[in-house]
């Protein structure tokens, strides 16, 4: 049997004491502060879980955080997007007004309502908020359509698409306004030009001017340019588009006549030197007759070229084919079909389709104010309707996109906060204090602690000395 | 104590028989009073830590012959024995080194997870709230105050790293001053039981076993067991002997001092020539608890470097609201210009790579990348200086004396070292009138050397069949094959490959042509742009003055949220938020939060199991110190009774000298 000594007991006591102590005062720890995990060694596999936990909702916070933000940017870009939409509808409205009024003050009036949409509607584009612009895409300090001092707004100058957060859901003023629908050209015929084939570039009105350089006159007539022939001909194409016929009634080439595809015949004599034929369809040239070979009666082949330049752009020889016109700066693209050109004279390649909402606008002004034909005015105009329908297509399409994104935004909101609260549930799980639990805890080990004292107190207080007399 | 009899029946000198019951009676009363001595003692050192009873062995002194009869002669202390289990006080001796080493350990591992991971505002804390105020700039990046956040968040994590590497220090100082004081405690404990070991085997010669001294001498070898590791005995000529610290200390009648000495890793005992590592005691608890605390300094200072390497690699890759910069100066210093890479005191893993320079014309925002290989292994930082000097309009140098890279872009350009495209392919090889160009971010993962090749001219949105074959320089894998001819748009952006797209102007297009681009995922595959600090997040280096660059918290728009230039592109740091990751499989390969983390919780692990062993150790101290108390204790209520029992034998003993002296009174009285 083992002897055990006072000091030993208490010893003993001591030890225990403190350890219930320890447990005490942690549980109170616990209580007090309603965190049951304060440092790693208290249950390290519950730590680590609990630092994920943390970090979880810290993300799904800041994720929170970030969407909300992005919500209030869905919402006011919602918002502007349909004043826009709403802009293009009183835009169209004016278009067909304006199909009906042919007086120069209404005709003003309307022009001057749609100049004030089109402002708007730059400045809906150029929407700030928080100092961002709301449709610059990731350059959002870069005002989307710059003004110039005339009013004028340039290209789009925003950035690519918007780059933040997770969400993308704000479309740039360029995928707003600029759809990337296939232009639709339509061109006058004054010349015998025909639209080429090629997939034109840049939704602009272009104008199309060819000039005549020089004709040839092919065989044994004796027929030349006269001295007009390079200003005043205006006949174009390569062989076999036009044709003289000329009788040398004289039989010596002193006179006789000469006529243009058919059209009237013109008297001549050996000393014309600058003699203008006109032909059926009012083509002309200046013909040179002096040496006109004698008794010559037939045909005479001609070939005449010229040079076509698109709008301010450099001239370039015409082709007589399919012919690619490219602006100087590389923006604008139109094809020509000029194997069918037979004149001089200006186009004008209309987009009748696929253009951009400020460009729609700059052009239905511009029809509006058009001193053209009665027909001519409305056929444009049309052509401006059918741009506005399908603007505010392409808005009803982005509002909806708009509006789906924000109902995405608003479920990822929903399914974030359940996240969030189930994290919450985890971590409490985790680390969170059971007070019921630890206060019961608590009260069994005071009171273990109090019967452990006692019983020490007891145990120590039996001595031999007691009983001794 | 032994006593002088060689036997019971010795012949002692004859005493008259008539005088021999007074003598026997006067031994009792000796005895007794001796035996009520020790008990008192005894008593009195109840509490007395160390000290082992005593206990008093009686013996019958040697019979007398009188009248033909052995007759006994009364009572001696045979002994004043010291009781106590020479193997139990070994044992507990070892434990009380085991202890020892254990509870110091643990105090200085609960230390490191103090450091580690406090109650509030641990590096964990930190780290979040850094990606926390990156996840917010990658949405709001062109928003000043949520930069001056993220700055202020980065301020703190360098802070943090910082502090909690000088807390380590800290813990280490007082480990090594610790280890000095014991040091000194322990020479003085040896220097006191050499001499306590002399007077032993001087009063052993003497007299009998002199207790008081070995109860001092074993408490001495406690204390010095509860500073070292401690061996008994150890040399058969000297059973006094103590080895201890692994054989660095002996002591016998004298005991030689030692020293403590520490090297990068680990804490030795000096003694003259050997030095030894501690195993027990407060010693060898502190030699354990350097060693754990250099583990985790290790492992703390490899996540903060990789850290921040990461995040100053992202850093260094993107672009801010700033643009590009004009002149850029490494952060960081490199002590030999012309010595591989590899061995330089960058002390960072560089790798062979590639790394791309953008150079962008600020009035046309026009860009050219331009790239430069690095092989770390046979470069050195001059080298690099001077591939980097072939890059058009940028001049690089060298600062002989601070050693830092000086780039600088020549005026109206910027450099920067984003995964731009740039705005035209590389045109040498390309007669064509028809010029690409490139828009678009490269998405894919990889970097990829593309080249492009005219397979059939001809004049581009016009005529027929006009083909350009897009090709992965390194594979030969065609990507893609464009149909530039007729219906083609010129000037038109198509995508080609990974968010790249590319446009063809007007022209022609001639056969055979070719042009190169560089479509980067990564524009530092060396991982030379953190290791110089350029365009780096931080300046300084881990454990050596980290702070956030002062060019950045002067102008948070040289953060580098994003990868296009564009204010509201949050892309770049986009790449910060993995770091925040958590992984419950972590380990050396998850993200920092996932590596921080399961720092955090191993150093609860370390202090869970040490108190464990702590636990351990401890019950069997109980169990040792129970078992030595129930052998070498004093329970006063025992004593009292043995008091009880000589106080009796000793009054019986009077009783008996005075029953004696009435008989001898009757016989006087005869005479008389």
């Amino acid at each position: 049997m083992n002897r055990i000594t006072p000091h030993q007991q208490l010893l003993q006591s001591l030890q225990l004491t403190q350890r219930q102590t320890a447990s005490l005062n942690r549980l109170q720890d616990q209580i007090s502060s309603g965190v049951r995990v304060v440092r790693p060694s208290q249950d390290p596999g519950a730590y680590r879980q609990i630092l994920t936990a943390q970090s979880a909702i810290v993300d799904v916070e800041s994720d929170l955080s970030i969407l909300q933000h992005k919500q209030q940017l869905a919402n006011q870009a919602h918002t502007q997007i349909r004043d826009a939409q709403q802009l293009v509808v009183q835009a169209r409205d004016i278009a067909i007004q304006a199909q009906q009024t042919a007086t120069h003050g209404e005709v003003d009036a309307l022009a001057l309502q749609i100049r004030g949409i089109r402002e708007r509607l730059i400045s809906i584009s150029n929407t700030q908020l928080d100092g961002r612009y709301l449709f610059a895409g990731d350059a959002g300090n870069s005002v989307p359509y710059g003004i110039d001092e005339l009013g004028i707004a340039g290209t789009y100058q925003g950035g690519g698409a918007d780059k933040t957060g997770q969400a993308t859901t704000l479309p740039t003023a360029r995928q707003l306004f600029e759809p990337n629908a296939p232009l639709v050209l339509s061109m006058t015929n004054a010349t015998g030009t025909q639209l080429g084939t090629g997939q034109p570039v840049g939704a602009s009105r272009e104008r199309l001017a060819l000039t005549h350089t020089a004709t040839m006159y092919f065989g044994a007539s004796g027929v030349s340019p006269g001295t007009s022939s390079v200003s005043g001909d205006t006949i174009l194409g390569l062989v076999g588009t036009h044709t003289l016929q000329v009788n040398d009634t004289s039989g010596t080439g002193s006179f006789g006549t000469i006529s243009l595809n058919g059209g009237t015949p013109v008297d001549f004599t050996s000393g014309d030197t600058d003699l203008l034929v006109i032909g059926p369809s009012g083509e002309q040239v200046y013909l040179d007759t002096t040496s006109i070979a004698a008794g010559f009666n037939g045909t005479v082949d001609i070939e005449s070229t010229g040079t076509i330049q698109l709008g301010d752009n450099p001239a370039v020889s015409i082709e007589f084919g399919n012919q690619q016109l490219v602006s100087v700066d590389g923006q604008i693209v139109r094809y020509a079909d000029t194997s069918t050109t037979t004149r001089t004279g200006t186009e004008t390649i209309d987009a009748a389709g696929g253009t951009d909402l400020l460009t729609a606008l700059e052009l239905l002004e511009q029809d509006i104010l058009s001193q053209g034909g009665p027909a001519q005015r409305h056929e444009r105009l049309a052509h401006r309707l059918d741009d506005l329908n399908e603007l505010n297509d392409h808005l009803l399409v982005q509002l909806g996109r708009q509006s789906v994104g924000l109902q995405q935004l608003e479920q990822r909101v929903t399914k974030l906060e359940d996240v969030k609260l189930a994290l919450n549930e985890r971590l409490g799980q985790l680390n969170a204090t059971d007070i019921a639990d630890a206060v019961l805890r608590l009260q069994e080990l005071q009171n273990q602690t109090e019967f452990s004292l006692a019983t020490t107190v007891r145990r120590l207080n039996i001595s031999i000395l007691d009983f001794l007399g | 104590m032994a006593g002088q009899d060689v036997g019971p029946r010795q012949q002692e000198p004859r005493k008259g028989i008539v005088m021999l019951p007074l003598d026997i009676g006067l031994s009792a009363l000796r005895a007794q009073q001796q035996a009520l001595s020790t008990v008192s003692n005894n008593v009195t050192n109840a509490t007395t830590e160390g000290y082992s009873r005593r206990q008093v062995e009686f013996t019958n002194r040697p019979e007398t012959n009188a009248s033909g009869f052995w007759q006994g002669t009364g009572v001696k202390i045979e002994d004043i024995r010291r009781v106590v289990d020479y193997g139990l006080q070994a044992a507990l001796t070892q434990q009380n080194s085991a202890s020892v080493a254990a509870n110091t350990q643990l105090g200085f591992a609960q230390r490191v997870e103090e450091l580690l991971a406090p109650s509030f505002g641990s590096m964990s804390d930190v780290l979040q709230r850094f990606t926390s105020a990156a996840r917010d700039l990658t949405a709001r990046p062109e928003e000043a105050a949520l930069r001056n956040e993220f700055v202020g968040a980065a301020t703190d994590l360098a802070n943090g790293i910082e502090q909690t590497l000088r807390g380590f220090q800290s813990i280490r100082d007082e480990v090594l001053q610790q280890a000095g004081d014991a040091a000194e405690e322990v020479n003085a404990i040896t220097k006191e039981l050499a001499e306590l070991n002399r007077n032993i085997m001087a009063n052993s010669v003497s007299t009998a076993e002199p207790s008081e001294l070995l109860d001092r001498r074993d408490q001495l070898l406690i204390d010095l067991a509860k500073l070292v590791d401690v061996r008994t005995g150890a040399l058969s000529n000297s059973p006094n002997s103590v080895v201890a610290a692994g054989g660095a200390i002996l002591v016998a009648d004298h005991a030689a001092e030692i020293d403590v000495r520490s090297n990068d890793n680990e804490l030795l005992i000096a003694s003259g020539i050997a030095e030894v590592p501690p195993q027990g005691g407060q010693l060898g608890g502190l030699a354990r608890s350097l060693q754990m605390l250099n583990a985790y300094e290790e492992r703390f200072r490899n996540w903060a470097t990789e850290l921040v390497a990461a995040v100053d690699h992202i850093q260094a890759t993107g672009i801010g609201a700033a643009g590009p910069f004009e002149t850029i100066v490494g952060q960081q210093s490199v002590d030999d210009v012309d010595i591989p890479l590899a061995e330089t005191n960058w002390g960072r893993q560089l790798e062979a790579g590639d790394l791309y320079v953008t150079i962008s014309n600020r009035v046309t925002g026009e860009r050219q990348v331009y790239g430069i290989s690095v092989d770390p292994a046979a470069d050195s930082l001059r080298d690099v200086i001077g591939r980097l000097n072939t890059i058009p309009e940028l001049s690089a140098s060298l600062d002989e004396v601070t050693g830092r890279v000086r780039l600088s872009a020549i005026a109206g350009y910027g450099i920067d070292f984003s995964n731009r495209l740039a705005s035209q392919p590389n045109l040498a090889m390309l007669s064509s009138t028809s010029e690409p160009s490139l828009s678009g971010s490269y998405t894919g993962i990889e970097n990829r050397q593309i080249i492009g090749e005219v397979i059939s001219g001809g004049r581009v949105g016009l005529d027929s069949n006009i083909v350009v074959e897009l090709r992965d320089d390194f594979t030969g894998d065609v990507l893609t094959t464009l149909n530039l001819g007729s219906g083609a748009s010129v000037g038109r952006y198509v995508a080609v490959i990974d968010g790249v797209e590319i446009a063809f102007s007007a022209g022609d297009l001639v056969t055979g042509d070719t042009f190169q681009f560089s479509a980067i995922a990564e524009s530092d595959t060396i991982g030379i742009l953190a290791a110089t600090g350029l365009g780096t997040l931080f300046s300084g280096r881990v454990g050596e003055g980290l702070q956030v660059s002062s060019e950045i918290s002067q102008d948070s728009r040289r953060l580098a949220t994003g990868r296009s230039g564009g204010i509201t592109d949050g892309t770049g740091f986009t790449r910060l938020l993995p770091l925040s990751e958590q992984s419950s499989v972590g380990g050396a390969s998850g993200s920092s939060a996932s590596q921080l983390a399961n720092l955090m919780a191993d150093t609860g692990w370390n202090v869970t199991r040490l108190q464990r062993q702590q636990e351990a150790i401890q019950t069997q101290q109980d169990v040792l110190e129970a078992r030595r108390s129930a052998i070498s204790g004093v329970d006063p209520n025992e004593e009292m009774v043995r008091l009880l029992e000589f106080q009796r034998s000793f009054e019986a003993a009077s009783r008996l000298i005075v029953s004696v002296n009435q008989t001898l009174d009757e016989l006087f009285n005869l005479i008389r």
